[in-house]
């Protein structure tokens, strides 16, 4: 499988580069059948040239994701309104044979959350990562319809209504889902207009970081249409703090200064009451993928131990939403 | 005769000290390492409800019968609660909230007692 996998990007990237282009030092980065990820060496007049590939379609995605196709123009989009973010190489077509998905630059940098928050060779890079995701996100949000792919849109009405049939579903009554749900219903905001680009799991976790700060922004397989709210609040639930409980953005930034970089980058003052709303929504959002991937497992649709586990972190969400809603 | 020693939470023990302090060291592929660490913390969540399982039931069950007209087991308490609440009932009530705090403690004592925000709220009380 690799050897044709090797010749077929061989062939895929010849083609694109209109030079001889030698595959080296193939090797599969993630565990995945249906979606794959592999890092390789491109060889040829260009010089060398590390690079990955993404290919095939995660059967369990919630809530939605990307085919690799519209992800890479995304991303290609993204990109060129100045998010920085890894260059797309070359999309895979049907003449290639190898599926579907998108070859890209491999980036070097830190992608692990504990190290970023913890490591004292970023110290000088956390300093400015706040300003760095608001610049970044600014840049996401100021992408142009007409240079996206077809992309889901909805207001937030619309997404919390999906979100509580699923934990509905599930059958497992928590009274503190049922507050929250009730809560975020009546003060939903009206966003039907303001439909843009927004990168949904943009958070600590899927940043890459260098010691200048932020290096590059990753998967953005949950992108879609919407309130560019919904990402700071997202960056701000409390578990993608690992730990930092005291930086509310990301574990190592403040809101105030998340606040200020982005209205300043986007020209767009930020409404604090906004962005809490949109934090409240991810952690219950958090908890309702969390009661989802393990339902996977427990349904036997893809049994892993990492699924199992999972439900065991509803709890956290929990005592986050009612941390919140008792702040008011 | 009831079964004999190790009780269920030794065992679970047992297991837990084995996968971490013997096997973990042995494993070099990342992703077995991490899944061995996830196993490990899995037996020690089992281990943590087998020893405080029974007290947190019973600490829901009286807590949350205070704010719902039935009688039954936690979970059924939950339920109906959550019934009032979807039909709008009890979702502004200071009280509950106070109440499903402290069971959603109970609940990280035995799923994550490391969780930062469960331990930010042992140091406030």
């Amino acid at each position: 499988m690799t050897d044709a996998l090797q010749q077929g990007l061989e062939a895929l990237l010849t083609r694109q580069w209109r030079c001889d282009v030698r595959v080296r030092q193939l090797n599969q980065l993630t565990a995945g059948a249906a979606a794959q990820t592999w890092a390789f060496v491109a060889e040829s007049e260009r010089g060398e040239e590390p690079l990955i590939l993404r290919r095939g379609h995660d059967g369990q995605q919630f809530g939605g994701a990307l085919d690799k196709t519209r992800e890479a123009s995304v991303i290609k989009a993204a990109v060129a309104a100045g998010v920085p973010a890894p260059e797309v190489v070359a999309v895979l077509t049907p003449e290639d044979n190898l599926g579907e998905g998108f070859v890209m630059a491999r980036l070097e940098g830190e992608t692990l959350p504990q190290k970023i928050l913890r490591d004292q060779r970023f110290q000088t890079a956390r300093g400015r990562l706040t300003a760095d995701c608001a610049r970044a996100l600014a840049a996401i949000h100021s992408v142009g319809s007409d240079a996206l792919p077809e992309l889901v849109g909805g207001g937030a009405r619309q997404q919390l209504e999906f979100y509580r049939q699923a934990y509905i579903g599930f059958d497992e009554p928590l009274p503190v889902f049922d507050i929250a749900f009730a809560w975020l219903a009546e003060r939903c905001p009206e966003s039907d207009t303001q439909q843009v680009l927004v990168h949904g799991d943009f958070r600590n976790g899927n940043l890459m970081v260098n010691e200048q700060g932020l290096h590059a922004v990753l998967d953005w397989e949950l992108a879609h249409l919407g309130d560019p709210m919904e990402d700071l609040g997202w960056l701000c639930v409390n578990s993608w703090r690992f730990g930092r409980r005291d930086k509310p953005v990301g574990g190592f930034g403040e809101r105030e200064e998340l606040f200020a970089a982005y209205g300043e980058a986007s020209g767009r003052p930020v409404d604090p009451d906004a962005v809490r709303y949109w934090e409240l929504f991810g952690v219950l959002k958090w908890g309702v993928i969390c009661l989802y991937q393990t339902h996977v497992h427990l349904s036997g649709e893809e049994r892993s131990l990492e699924r199992a586990a999972i439900g065991r972190r509803v709890s956290e969400c929990e005592l986050d939403i009612i941390d919140m809603l008792k702040e008011g | 005769m009831p079964l004999n020693r190790p009780t269920l939470n030794e065992m679970l023990e047992s297991v837990r000290e084995w996968l971490s302090e013997e096997l973990l060291p042995e494993l070099s592929d990342p992703a077995q390492r991490y899944k061995a660490r996830i196993a490990a913390n899995v037996l020690a969540i089992a281990g943590r409800e087998v020893a405080q399982g029974d007290a947190l039931d019973q600490l829901e069950q009286q807590l949350l019968s205070e704010f719902i007209d039935a009688q039954g087991n936690a979970r059924q308490l939950s339920s109906g609660l959550c019934e009032n609440i979807r039909q709008r009932q009890n979702a502004g009530d200071p009280q509950l909230l106070d109440a499903l705090e402290r069971i959603a403690m109970a609940k990280l004592a035995i799923d994550n007692p490391r969780y930062s925000t469960y331990r930010d709220h042992l140091r406030e009380d």
